[in-house]
């Protein structure tokens, strides 16, 4: 039974270490965990694997086999100052202005 | 910083305003949300029948950085083209000259923002948001993840794609259910594209087909156009030991150019990205690069399209700071990643096509045609053809930085090209043009090429001399039973193997 998250606020997200036997592999792929872009490893014939996890999912991975470490919690706010300002456009432009084809001829 | 959704499109839209004889805005199906999505098509010159680049960004959402160094490229670019400067991007130069190339040779497709839905979620409400925003029918869970819902092998489970729709890696309700995987198909079928990078982040990995099973290159009934594939519902890593086949020219390309653009990625300040099939991250299905590579072997019709994920950056210590790097760090991957996005467009540069612009100018040529119908009517017929065109393809890097840098090259290639014309207006490799197209080859032969491309220079010189007083149609005839480094000499040749007349 797929878990229905509340679309308008985040989930709260921890980033996990998750231990896997290599036999509970189909069952944790039913589960929503978010792979982070890294090779798999084995050790020990565990799969170990480096992902988002919701917090709603944790219980339900050990219940699968995995072992899980959380990590930390992850902030899912945006920073503002990661964000350009929408005004800024025409500065990105600035070095392609005097090659412009559009600008009528003689114009500065 | 990151840009918004609006201002890529602004941009965009800017661009073409600006640039009418050189940029050509495509507009594409609005996002899911009903947002704007445009490509640009960038082509610099007179120049006509391009090969084109594709390069995508942004598809997964929370990899703020990818879209914001396409427009960045884009904008570089052209900078450098009008300026008539380098392209300098850290340690590594783009000369004047090669940007000039790749402008006046290519069609460069940009789609900077290929879901802008998901980038603006994750500016306003969850960071590491990576889906679309499609509402799935019967669930409260949003988003198909567009990195599986392309055709090849979709619907297929592993560990990093589902069939649940609350999950990162939901594959949605069909392939191509979406307006933003449909735009990438688009751009596909409407333009004729070899070459195509996905951006991702992060990793510092350049990945190339295939991403859902091992490359295997001896067995060609093991590829997914002629395995039975009903039955996967799953693809499990450790059954069922499927290796999918790909050519070992095709492979060898891929390694080939990949490598050269981690050389480039290299260049700017020291950072080595691996060059590895998609599948050494991890199984995926549904992927868009793997689909645009599987077009040609689905549909022999369709172009070869060498495609490529790029994975950009790498771990930062925490998940958020590795798909959207700190300031100015963010810079110095963009520059890196460019660098190796110029790499591949120098390496999808055509070399023949770009001697022919020397010898015939921009204007189109009949012998550049002829050539083009030989290889895209007669030689994929089959795939002794096909294998021509491949050993032409394998040494088209370091054909193009000859072509590029070597004065002496670039005259005798091109005398090379226009006798080839004369010899396909004649209809007949008479013995006075075969001695002079030998004459040619063993000019090249001398020159200071790779020890591979002057043993294919050689075979080229002998077959040449085993095919003399033969029309143009049983040459053709002969390329498409007898592969390049097949042994033995041309049926009913004078002049069999090993009889030099060089």
């Amino acid at each position: 039974m797929a878990t229905e998250y509340d679309q308008s606020q985040p989930p709260t997200l921890f980033e996990a270490t998750i231990s896997i036997p290599r036999e509970a592999r189909r069952r944790i792929q039913t589960l929503h965990i978010d792979v982070l872009p890294e090779p798999e490893r084995i050790e020990d014939d565990q799969i170990l694997i480096h992902a988002i996890v919701p917090l709603d999912q944790i219980v339900a991975l050990v219940d699968a086999g995995a072992r899980v470490t959380l990590r930390r919690l992850i902030d899912p706010e945006m920073p503002s100052d990661l964000i350009r300002p929408e005004d800024e456009v025409a500065d990105r432009l600035r070095p392609l202005e005097p090659f412009r084809e559009d600008r009528p001829e003689g114009a500065e | 910083m990151y840009t918004r959704s609006g201002s890529i499109e602004n941009i965009n839209q800017i661009l073409a305003t600006w640039f009418p004889s050189m940029i050509d805005r495509i507009i594409l199906e609005d996002s899911r949300g009903g947002r704007t999505i445009s490509a640009l098509r960038i082509s610099a010159g007179d120049a006509s029948d391009r090969h084109g680049v594709l390069f995508v960004g942004g598809t997964h959402a929370r990899e703020l950085l990818n879209p914001d160094l396409l427009v960045d490229m884009t904008i570089g670019l052209l900078v450098s083209y009008l300026n008539g400067s380098d392209y300098v991007l850290g340690g590594r130069v783009w000369s004047a000259n090669t940007v000039r190339i790749v402008m006046e040779t290519l069609d460069i497709f940009i789609l900077p923002n290929a879901n802008p839905d998901g980038r603006e979620y994750v500016f306003d409400v969850n960071r590491m948001w990576r889906k679309n925003r499609a509402p799935n029918a019967g669930t409260a869970c949003v988003g198909v993840d567009l990195n599986r819902n392309f055709e090849l092998l979709w619907g297929v489970e592993t560990v990093a794609t589902s069939s649940d729709p609350c999950s990162a890696v939901y594959f949605g309700p069909s392939a191509f259910s979406e307006p933003e995987t449909r735009n990438v198909k688009r751009l596909l079928d409407d333009f004729d594209v070899e070459c195509m990078v996905d951006v991702h982040s992060y990793s510092e990995l350049i990945l190339h087909p295939w991403g859902h099973a091992p490359n295997q290159t001896t067995d060609p009934s093991q590829q997914f156009s002629s395995t039975d594939m009903s039955g996967w519902d799953s693809l499990p890593a450790d059954a069922p030991g499927y290796e999918e086949y790909i050519t070992p020219l095709d492979l060898e390309r891929f390694e080939k150019v990949g490598g050269a653009a981690a050389e480039a990625i290299k260049d700017v300040r020291g950072r080595v990205y691996v060059v590895q099939p998609g599948t050494d991250l991890y199984r995926t299905t549904g992927t868009t690069s793997d689909y645009a590579y599987s077009r040609h072997i689905a549909d022999p019709d369709l172009r070869k399209v060498y495609a490529f994920t790029f994975e950009t950056g790498y771990w930062q210590g925490t998940a958020e700071e590795s798909f959207q790097p700190p300031f100015p760090e963010a810079d110095r991957i963009a520059e890196e990643a460019t660098s190796g996005l110029v790499s591949i467009l120098h390496s999808c540069v055509c070399a023949i096509h770009l001697i022919g612009l020397d010898l015939f100018g921009d204007g189109e040529d009949e012998t550049l045609m002829a050539m083009r119908a030989i290889r895209d009517e007669h030689l994929i017929q089959t795939g002794a053809g096909q294998a021509w065109t491949e050993m032409l393809d394998r040494h088209s890097a370091e054909l193009i930085r000859l072509a590029t840098a070597d004065e002496g090259f670039r005259s005798i290639a091109g005398e090379l090209i226009a006798l080839t014309g004369t010899v396909l207006r004649s209809k007949v490799v008479d013995s006075e043009h075969s001695g002079e197209v030998r004459q040619l080859l063993g000019a090249l032969e001398t020159s200071d090429i790779s020890n591979e491309l002057r043993a294919d220079l050689r075979r080229l010189h002998l077959l040449t001399r085993q095919l003399q007083e033969r029309s143009v149609d049983e040459v053709l005839g002969v390329l498409k039973r007898v592969r390049p480094h097949g042994r033995g000499s041309v049926p009913g040749s004078k002049h069999p193997e090993g009889e030099s007349g060089s």
